[in-house]
């Protein structure tokens, strides 16, 4: 892979795992337990209400998370017919991203839009369920 | 804190020599990019509130869209000029102040925030003026002649999607539905029009409004001259609709009532295909923002625990570009 993230193809590889996982998560929470017991400023407040919110966010990827990463895979390795099973998700996410870019699939491919409504609904459910994308939705914003 | 209240006690004193004292300087919580704080002004008996705007840049990307300081404060009184309610500049920093760049404003009172003008009984009985009002102000902002405005960057269909794309690929984070909408925007860039001076940035959460509507328009480090009908699009984003996703201009009304007020006050004819594009693109911006403010804790540039979660919140737009792109009914 080259300097700046492109493999022998010129092609971009995924080099970046998605912002704040579940390590990341836990060592801010704890970052800002820390500054929290000394804090005399309000903007800590607010801050401990997204810490407590981000440790929601990874009781319910405790819960479904698994299940969510593995139906990705099946959804990919389907539409990336001859991919390596062995690759990991964001590998596997990188390739299709490359199939879309080049053109070879796209809004036309029902089988690509199924995999991806299933897969963002999925993710949203561990990241922000009460999120409303849609006018018929009930629940909190 | 004690020297920055020192050295803004004496930048306000040469500027207004009635000025006694500055009492209870705090920080303001808001973006990355820049500082914002509240004080409180003493002129004799008289006490008022004001604010201090500062820069502060997070990442070479972020500097390359901001207007600058001096152009913010320049654009403020242009507004005034033009009818578009915003803050009072007093006096904007000078390199000897020891400040920085930066300017500092009046404060003005009202509501901020989405959700409570949702929340809010009195705010959301005033959601269609609030509404009417931002068309209005959109539509007196983009005819103010460009030979006024201050030197501000280019940014139509092709220079955004560029920009984008190139921002979206340094992230390095592979994600296919932003791929998807990369690819429908390159085929779907609407032709250059005559540019016209854009907010860059007005949503519901960059304002300040009361029960009779809004009171100043915040935030104008990205404004830029472009397309009139990306502030428009961006208006509609679903994430400031704070919920209300079937009132899809700010939460307040129909993208057919913002039209109409923008119209009525003498905007341009709206091309809604085009203010689609910009819808589009505006989600995706915000999308890649989220990944981008996610990594730049990871990176150590801003290790604050909001820039972690909002992160999170890119799975978020993932929902709002398919709905844009390959619509579908909600479950239950």
């Amino acid at each position: 892979m080259s300097a700046d993230g492109h493999n022998a193809q010129g092609r971009p590889v995924s080099t970046e795992k998605p912002p704040a996982q579940a390590a990341e998560i836990l060592a801010a929470v704890r970052e800002l337990l820390l500054a929290a017991s000394d804090a005399r400023e309000g903007s800590l407040r607010f801050d401990q209400r997204v810490a407590a919110r981000l440790v929601g966010l990874l009781e319910r990827e405790a819960a479904q998370g698994a299940a969510a990463v593995a139906a990705e895979r099946d959804g990919l390795l389907a539409l990336l017919k001859g991919a390596d099973a062995a690759q990991d998700l964001d590998a596997l996410r990188a390739r299709l991203c490359e199939r879309i870019r080049r053109g070879e699939c796209g809004l036309g491919d029902a089988a690509l839009l199924e995999h991806l409504w299933r897969s963002a609904l999925a993710q949203a459910g561990i990241d922000s369920p009460d999120y409303r994308w849609h006018p018929a939705q009930q629940g909190g914003s | 804190m004690e020297a920055l209240a020192q050295a803004l006690l004496r930048h306000l004193r040469a500027h207004d020599p009635q000025v006694d004292a500055l009492e209870d300087l705090r920080a303001v919580t808001t973006g990355a990019s820049q500082e914002i704080w509240t004080f409180t002004l003493r002129r004799g008996a008289a006490c008022e509130t004001r604010v201090l705007r500062r820069a502060r840049h997070w990442s070479e990307s972020s500097e390359a869209l901001s207007a600058g300081m001096g152009a913010e404060a320049a654009l403020l009184r242009l507004a005034a000029a033009h009818g578009v309610p915003v803050p009072q500049v007093f006096s904007e920093l000078a390199a000897g102040d020891g400040l920085g760049q930066g300017y500092v404003m009046s404060h003005v009172a009202g509501e901020t925030a989405g959700p409570r003008i949702a929340r809010d009984p009195t705010l959301r009985a005033a959601q269609p003026q609030l509404l009417r009002d931002c068309g209005a102000l959109l539509a007196r902002l983009h005819a103010v002649p460009r030979a006024q405005a201050p030197a501000l960057r280019h940014g139509q269909g092709a220079e955004e999607l560029a920009h984008w794309t190139a921002a979206y690929r340094a992230n390095g984070i592979a994600r296919p539905v932003f791929e998807l909408a990369l690819h429908w925007a390159a085929e779907h860039l609407p032709a250059p029009v005559a540019p016209a001076l854009l907010h860059g940035d007005l949503r519901n959460g960059n304002l300040v409004v009361g029960p009779e509507g809004v009171r100043a328009v915040l935030d104008w480090e990205l404004a830029h001259l472009g397309d009139p009908m990306e502030d428009l699009g961006w208006f509609c984003v679903n994430a400031w609709r704070f919920g209300a996703a079937g009132q899809p201009a700010g939460g307040w009304g129909t993208r057919e009532e913002l039209f109409a007020a923008y119209e009525a006050a003498g905007g341009a004819a709206v091309d809604p295909r085009r203010v689609f594009f910009w819808e589009l693109m505006g989600n995706l911006k915000w999308g890649i923002s989220c990944d981008s403010m996610g990594l730049a804790w990871r990176r150590g540039l801003d290790r604050r625990i909001e820039r972690l979660a909002i992160g999170r919140r890119a799975s978020e737009v993932v929902l709002d570009l398919l709905q844009l792109l390959a619509p579908r009914e909600a479950r239950a």
